[in-house]
């Protein structure tokens, strides 16, 4: 399950960016390029969300060095 | 809660707040690379590439000052912040409160606080602008520094509410959200790029310039004259984050690393969010005006305009992950103020001041100039811990950490500290110098005041 989930968030992160970069080639058109994008944003967050939700990570993270200093800029 | 109490608290939960970092809680490189690329795609990004843009900085002088001045950052980060994190292992905070008294830290805290408010305020104006593209609302126009419309008020009221109450329920939920969203940002920055550059219809970098200057010319109604350089870029980009680097605000964030030589990791947030991103975001400005002819810089149309529904989530996403942990870190700084404070009612306090500050896009409009100040007065704390570290401690954490409890509120820090920030906010506001020069003089200035001020402490590490 966990393959099957990474499989989907790489996928989703392909969606996001490949389709631009077709665009500029001139081998997609612009409208093509939002749904693939819009498909792409869907599947990562869903795969990412899933995948936290089921395996989330035992040790401490990187939450311990983000709490104090929040980086906004 | 008694020190003790604290102590073995915070150390339970990881984060050592009040004691140094064990080795073996120390984290390896990769968390500090990931960590670094994620935070600096922030909302934020979307509002300062179209600002270069608008101040007519020329595209050479963009590339240039931007690379140039980000290497001063990560340099920074590397040879002045890390070297100390990685030896007292303290926060910011615990190690100020050694220097400088918890008196102090009290004021800085306050100042840091304040300063969160506008900072999130700003980035709720930006979710504002993608919320309110299916409900029509009138975008406000750069000229807006009030609230142009009652939707838009409305809008900002309700992104602001949502924002305000997660913030006090805790941090835990948004930041793993982050997390998620981060390296998806990531990528659609680049892609928002990409497609802003098949729109301008551009295939070399002399096609490139012309636009940009086109761009630049319909932004300034005609005039090509520009009021940012090479320098301004430069040490905008230097000392964006000053507070975080010169500033010693990550000693929080290095105090986790193995090694100083983790430093480096900063350049994955400069060269991905503060170069990359702010590209992408000018280049989308330009290829806004180019389709539309629209010169008002508003995330959510500048982004739906090129890639649709994902960037229109993306600003949400952004803005929203940008203002929450600010507004967080904004209550835990009015809470430290007020002793017994529930730190539910006073994040939502923060929270309610940053949704009214949101109201007003001026915030938003003015963000160079913000960070700008936002650096020219934390910064130079940075110094205090810098000079003392070298000149009273002599680079040896024993020395810090085995000395006597400072003063509550130690007067050489004070005016060390209060002297060339007064002088400098003075000049922003009268003579109308840029922002952004500041926080190098007064850096210098605060340790050397600090110096002079402390000549008597000198022999005596425990003050």
């Amino acid at each position: 399950m966990k393959t099957i989930l990474n499989i989907l968030s790489i996928a989703g992160l392909a969606l996001t960016l490949i389709p631009s970069i077709l665009l500029l080639t001139g081998s997609l058109k612009a409208g093509q390029v939002t749904t693939l994008m819009t498909v792409g944003m869907v599947l990562w967050f869903v795969s990412r969300t899933l995948r936290e939700t089921m395996f989330r990570p035992t040790e401490v993270s990187t939450h311990a060095v983000e709490h104090d200093t929040p980086h906004t800029l | 809660m008694s020190t003790e109490d604290q102590t073995n608290a915070g150390a339970s939960s990881g984060e050592y707040e009040n004691q140094p970092v064990p080795k073996n809680a120390l984290k390896g490189g990769n968390k500090f690379w990931g960590m670094y690329a994620g935070e600096h795609a922030a909302g934020t990004e979307f509002m300062i590439g179209p600002l270069f843009l608008l101040n007519g900085v020329s595209l050479q002088n963009i590339v240039l000052g931007l690379l140039v001045g980000n290497l001063l950052a990560v340099l920074s980060w590397r040879y002045l912040c890390a070297p100390i994190a990685t030896r007292a292992r303290l926060t910011l905070y615990n190690h100020l409160e050694r220097i400088a008294g918890k008196g102090l830290v009290k004021i800085y805290n306050l100042a840091n606080g304040i300063l969160f408010c506008f900072l999130a305020g700003a980035m709720i104006t930006v979710s504002a602008t993608a919320v309110g593209i299916p409900f029509d609302m009138p975008m406000p126009s750069l000229g807006d520094w009030l609230p142009n419309s009652t939707s838009f008020v409305l809008i900002v009221l309700g992104v602001g509410a949502v924002i305000a109450v997660v913030a006090s329920l805790g941090y835990e939920t948004v930041a793993k959200f982050a997390n998620i969203a981060s390296p998806w940002m990531v990528l659609v920055f680049l892609a928002c790029g990409l497609v802003a550059l098949k729109q301008l219809g551009v295939s070399d970098m002399s096609g490139l310039e012309k636009v940009w200057s086109e761009s630049i010319m319909v932004a300034q109604e005609g005039s090509a004259e520009s009021t940012m350089g090479f320098w301004s870029v430069m040490f905008f980009a230097w000392f964006c984050n000053a507070a975080m680097h010169v500033g010693m605000a990550d000693l929080s964030v290095f105090r986790f690393a193995k090694k100083a030589s983790y430093g480096w990791a900063s350049s994955a947030g400069m060269y991905v969010g503060h170069f990359m991103a702010w590209i992408a975001a000018a280049l989308m400005l330009a290829a806004q005006i180019k389709t539309t002819g629209d010169t008002n810089p508003v995330p959510g149309p500048m982004a739906n305009n090129v890639v649709g529904l994902a960037g229109i989530i993306c600003v949400i996403v952004a803005g929203w992950t940008t203002a929450n942990p600010t507004i967080y870190r904004a209550g835990l700084a009015f809470q430290a103020m007020i002793p017994g404070s529930n730190r539910f009612v006073v994040t939502l306090a923060a929270g309610i001041i940053a949704t009214i500050a949101g109201i007003f896009p001026a915030f938003a409009w003015k963000l160079l100039t913000f960070v700008g100040l936002y650096g020219t007065i934390l910064a130079p704390m940075g110094a205090i811990i810098f000079f003392d570290w070298h000149f009273h401690r002599k680079g040896d954490a024993a020395n810090l950490l085995n000395a006597a409890p400072a003063k509550s509120f130690n007067m050489a820090v004070l005016f060390a500290w209060l002297i060339p920030v007064g002088a400098a906010v003075y000049m922003i506001q009268t003579q109308g110098i840029s922002a952004w020069y500041f926080p190098l003089p007064c850096w210098i200035a605060c340790g050397v005041l600090f110096l002079i001020f402390s000549g008597k402490q000198k022999s005596n590490p425990a003050h």
